[in-house]
């Protein structure tokens, strides 16, 4: 039975003509192999596509700081040399390395998650899907993880705007450690990562009591797992979670990130997972007929990223794609089987019953603590010690905040040029 | 900052917290000693510790604090919000406190700078330590470590636990006094162990603490350099052209810009067929020549022509098909892929070259989107074919430095050996480039032997790299390997065995071809298709470039550059092909 959500598909074929480097492990041209196995499927029937603008540099401000995209704006690979402070402030260079057109790269993606949220806002349709996006790790004021831009946290403060209440759910095998950081002290977010944790696995964070603070309390849940965790494990501890999460929370707009290397053979994963359990926390989401939308994020085994996401295209969709991978430009990439299906491995899952219980009861027992609307206070202004370099004289609680912050943003960011330390300016607030 | 901690609303949340405590009733104040934590998840937190030290002995403010740890961290059985100060108040009072705070490993710690990275086999011990600018200030929530089946070690604790420095309750880094930090227990949940020991916690002091595995802290940056700014709520009447504007604090003009621009609208469901997909895959198919290259690219063509009339001509255009597959050879001389090709041979990143750079001086007249384009849509992609129909169960699209002709050459080693290569190749960190280096420099003062220059541990066709005193013997053996190389990938281009007798030429054509594409000068000619980055600093210059240069097929269309080859050979070398022009 055809979907009767109205979808909307992001893409512009720019993004996938990217190199990071050799040897680097993520690959921008896995979004061609994925846009290209979805039109092969006919999907594009089903669905409408757009072609994102390229998020300005001001759009990115909504949440970067100035003077981190002037630099993304300005560096390039050869005159990385002249920047070693800048490189080394903004944590560029290895994981997230400087390369041709990254700024354009960036554009493109946030361009796509900031189109999407805005779609959704408008109510100019129910799913949203941009596979470009869901770089997760990108901090406020620097790079992380091969993430330059944080596009999940600039369309989450758009759907800010007219949802009382987010939920981001992260199914990447990482931590969402720079949406969580974002959001930490507001209960207007309400941040759930399943991720793998321990064992110097990056980025380290997510630790199941970390939980939010202030007012953010309990509203950042972290799911911390072991190697191994198979489709039966996870799809039953997600669906346990996450429902009741949206039943307590009660969230207004769902942002979903689809990360793939939580699948099994991911070149940086450890997970147990098959394309078939993936695409189950997909449908189990999307089954709460809530405005969704939908990211990529982490995958680095790029055929099994493409299969991944070319089926939750159509989950999203309602349409169950045969096995058999048609023809298409790219299907070398897929022998020896050319099939959507991957193999799980022979790998232990170190996730135990018992272990898995305990977390699912931790939780639940953070979820306990939260009251739901109309309990959730929204924030008109935000708390003084969010905003230390602001004057308290100057705050109009009657304007939007929004103006001042922009103002405020680039003032505050031309002091860091000039290497001042803010912590006199936070001082004053404490 | 602190006082709204202690206010109302943070009583009555601590009082909340406090309830989530199943099973505890009441709370003895002393800090839990939890299981020993694994030291490896901390080693490479080790940053914490020595960027620490840093960001005191630094003027511009960057500063660890700022840092995120990513410890685990563990309860301290207080109130989740109020301050440490008051917490460690009360510990003192009750005398039964016992801090055990495992921070990152001490300073001057060799594993401490080690720091967790995505890229699971970067080992980069010289990394930048990064903080974000202008710290403001943290909080350092001290939860529970998340359960594990793990046994709590309680009797370690009289071996590890140290008492810290007494320094907490004044300390500057801690409570409401610091200008930098604020230490925020937050509720506690499992603890044992009972010790004299007061609560003295000096974070500073801590970090650099050589004990203990025991407490973990998470240190939360918060200020305006790591949250994002909650917008208002808006009602949905907000929603109009002007909301944007507003927002940006530009003019944004119309709306509809900021949604995407429609590639395919939405079509009408209700009519919307389920087609049958194109079933045919590469396995089904009555080619006579099934399974082969020319029968996958037949098939391939195929579902493109039929791609192309379900979508429309400017449907297939808008949607990037254009861009997509080896059709984009079609917009590639014969030529240029096949310097394209050499430049990533002789470039390969196993020996920590990088071809990029390389490849942007040889196709001077191609935008990088170009070049990335074709390493992907065709350079990979037939790389992946062969590996497909040599050796599908190991098909690996992302070895870039694949070579069929590799397998062949089993005298250099067993195949497994090889294999292996090929896979480190791809996996494994770089070669160590200054053993390289420092070959190559030792190879021009004739202290190596061929032998010794042809390390097992390279790749066979790179080892033409290795130059010995006759410069040109290197490039004899690697012209032999990447012309068989070529061959594989070009059928157009022809064998060329009698490269060595052909090295004037050779540069000539070198030269000549990257001057085709635009490459000016000697240097760039020479440099045109190696990692100059990669030689710079450690070699003879002159006899670097006779060692690195590689072959040129003979019959590839050159185009004289004679004043080039006259500066570096001198006026004896004369071109055989073409007139020269002077």
């Amino acid at each position: 039975m055809p979907s009767k959500d109205r979808i909307a598909y992001f893409y512009d074929g720019d993004v996938g003509n990217v190199y990071f480097g050799p040897n680097h492990p993520m690959k921008p041209h896995r979004l061609c192999m994925t846009h290209h196995l979805v039109l092969s499927y006919d999907l594009h029937k089903k669905m409408e596509i757009y072609r994102p603008h390229k998020a300005y540099p001001v759009e990115l401000a909504q949440f970067h700081s100035a003077d981190y995209i002037d630099f993304l704006h300005r560096v390039t690979p050869d005159a990385i040399n002249l920047f070693e402070l800048e490189l080394s402030r903004y944590n560029l260079g290895e994981d997230c390395p400087v390369f041709d057109n990254l700024f354009e790269f960036c554009q493109i993606y946030a361009g796509g998650t900031l189109d999407a949220a805005r779609r959704l806002n408008n109510q100019l349709c129910d799913i949203a899907i941009n596979w470009a996006g869901g770089l997760h790790h990108a901090k406020k004021c620097q790079a992380s993880g091969f993430c330059y831009i944080n596009d999940l946290v600039l369309g989450i403060l758009e759907l800010l705007k007219y949802h009382a209440r987010v939920l981001y759910i992260d199914i990447d095998v990482h931590h969402g450690d720079g949406v969580e950081e974002a959001f930490y002290f507001t209960d207007r977010v309400m941040t759930v990562s399943f991720h793998k944790y321990g064992d110097k696995f990056f980025p380290g964070t997510g630790d199941v009591k970390d939980i939010g603070e202030q007012e953010g309390k309990y509203y950042a849940i972290n799911v911390p797992l072991k190697d191994g965790i198979d489709d039966a494990s996870f799809t039953k501890l997600f669906k346990a979670i996450i429902a009741k999460v949206v039943e307590t929370y009660l969230p207004g707009v769902i942002v979903l990130q689809c990360g793939a290397d939580s699948l099994a053979g991911d070149r940086l994963g450890c997970f147990n997972l098959s394309i078939e359990g993936h695409a189950e926390c997909v449908r189990f989401v999307k089954s709460f007929n809530l405005p969704l939308l939908v990211t990529g994020g982490g995958g680095y085994t790029k055929e099994n990223v493409a299969r991944c996401w070319t089926v939750e295209t159509g989950v999203l969709l309602d349409t169950e794609l045969q096995n058999g991978i048609p023809n298409n430009e790219y299907i070398n990439y897929f022998a020896p089987d050319y099939s959507l299906k991957i193999q799980s491995r022979n790998m232990e899952n170190l996730n135990s019953r018992t272990y898995l219980s305990t977390i699912k009861m931790q939780v639940f027992e953070s979820l306990r603590c939260i009251q739901h609307a109309p309990g959730v206070q929204m924030q008109e202004v935000p708390p003084d010690f969010y905003l230390p370099d602001f004057d308290e004289d100057e705050q109009n609680p009657d304007e939007r905040v929004d103006q001042h912050i922009q103002d405020k943003q680039i003032q505050r960011d031309d002091e860091y040029y000039d290497g001042d330390n803010d912590v006199d300016h936070n001082n004053e607030h404490l | 900052m602190y006082s709204g901690l202690n206010d109302d609303s943070s009583q009555l949340v601590c009082e909340n917290s406090r309830e989530v405590n199943i099973g505890e009733s009441p709370l003895p104040l002393f800090i839990p000693v939890l299981e020993k934590y694994q030291l490896s998840d901390l080693e490479s937190e080790g940053f914490h510790s020595k960027s620490e030290a840093e960001s005191r002995n630094s003027c511009d403010g960057n500063s660890a604090a700022d840092k995120v740890s990513k410890e685990q961290t563990t309860d301290v059985p207080c109130d989740s919000t109020i301050s440490v100060h008051s917490c460690l108040r009360a510990a003192e009072d009750a005398g039964t406190v016992t801090s055990l705070v495992h921070f990152k490993r001490p300073y001057g710690d060799g594993n401490s700078d080690d720091v967790v990275r995505k890229r699971a086999r970067q080992k980069d011990r010289d990394k930048k330590l990064v903080s974000s600018p202008g710290i403001s200030s943290l909080i350092i929530c001290l939860n529970e470590t998340p359960a594990s089946e793990e046994t709590l070690a309680t009797a370690d604790l009289d071996d590890n636990a140290e008492s810290l420095t007494d320094n907490s309750l004044s300390s500057p880094c801690l409570a409401s006094n610091s200008g930098d930090r604020h230490i925020q227990f937050s509720s506690c949940h499992e603890y044992f162990g009972n010790d004299d020991r007061r609560l003295e916690i000096d974070p500073l002091e801590v970090l650099r603490s050589p004990l203990s595995d025991y407490l973990h802290c998470r240190l939360v940056p918060i200020g305006p350099s790591h949250q994002a700014v909650i917008p208002e709520l808006r009602s949905r009447l907000a929603l109009k052209n002007g909301a944007l504007s507003f927002d940006l604090g530009v003019d944004v003009g119309s709306n509809d810009k900021w949604l995407g621009a429609c590639a395919v609208a939405m079509p009408d469901l209700s009519s919307v067929v389920m087609e049958c997909q194109n079933c045919c895959s590469l396995r089904e198919c009555d080619c006579p020549d099934e399974g082969s290259m020319r029968c996958a690219r037949q098939h391939i063509m195929e579902a493109r022509e039929r791609l192309k009339l379900r979508l429309g001509n400017e449907k297939f255009f808008q949607l990037g098909f254009c861009e997509m597959g080896e059709v984009v050879s079609q917009k590639w001389t014969r030529d240029e892929e096949t310097l394209f090709h050499k430049v990533v041979l002789l470039n390969p990143a196993s020996l920590g070259r990088n071809f990029w750079p390389v490849l942007s001086r040889a196709f001077r007249s191609r935008s990088c989107k170009e070049l990335v384009s074709y390493y992907f849509n065709v350079f990979i992609l037939r790389k992946r074919a062969e590996q497909n129909r040599f050796d599908p169960l190991k098909a690996d699209s992302d070895n870039d430095e694949w070579q069929e002709s590799s397998y062949d050459e089993v005298a250099i080693s067993d195949e497994e050996e090889v294999e292996e290569d090929q896979e480190d190749s791809v996996v494994e960190s770089p070669v160590d480039v200054d053993d390289v280096g420092i070959r190559t420099c030792l190879s021009e003062q004739g202290d190596m032997h061929d032998d010794e220059v042809y390390d097992e541990d390279y790749d066979d066709e790179d080892k033409g790299f290795f130059g010995d005193s006759d410069g040109f013997r290197g490039i004899r053996l690697k012209a032999k390997n990447t012309s068989q190389t070529i061959d594989k990938h070009s059928s157009d281009v022809a064998d060329d065995q009698d490269i060595q007798d052909d090295s004037c030429t050779s540069y000539e054509g070198q030269f000549n071809l990257c001057d085709d594409f635009g490459v000016h000068g000697k240097t760039d000619a020479i440099n045109c298709i190696t990692d100059d980055e990669y030689v710079k600093g450690c070699h003879d210059s002159k006899l670097w470039e006779i060692n690195c240069v590689g072959a040129v097929e003979k019959d590839m269309e050159l185009l004289p550059t004679c004043h080039v080859i006259e500066e570096v050979f001198g006026k004896e070398t004369v071109e055989n092909d073409a007139g020269c022009t002077p």
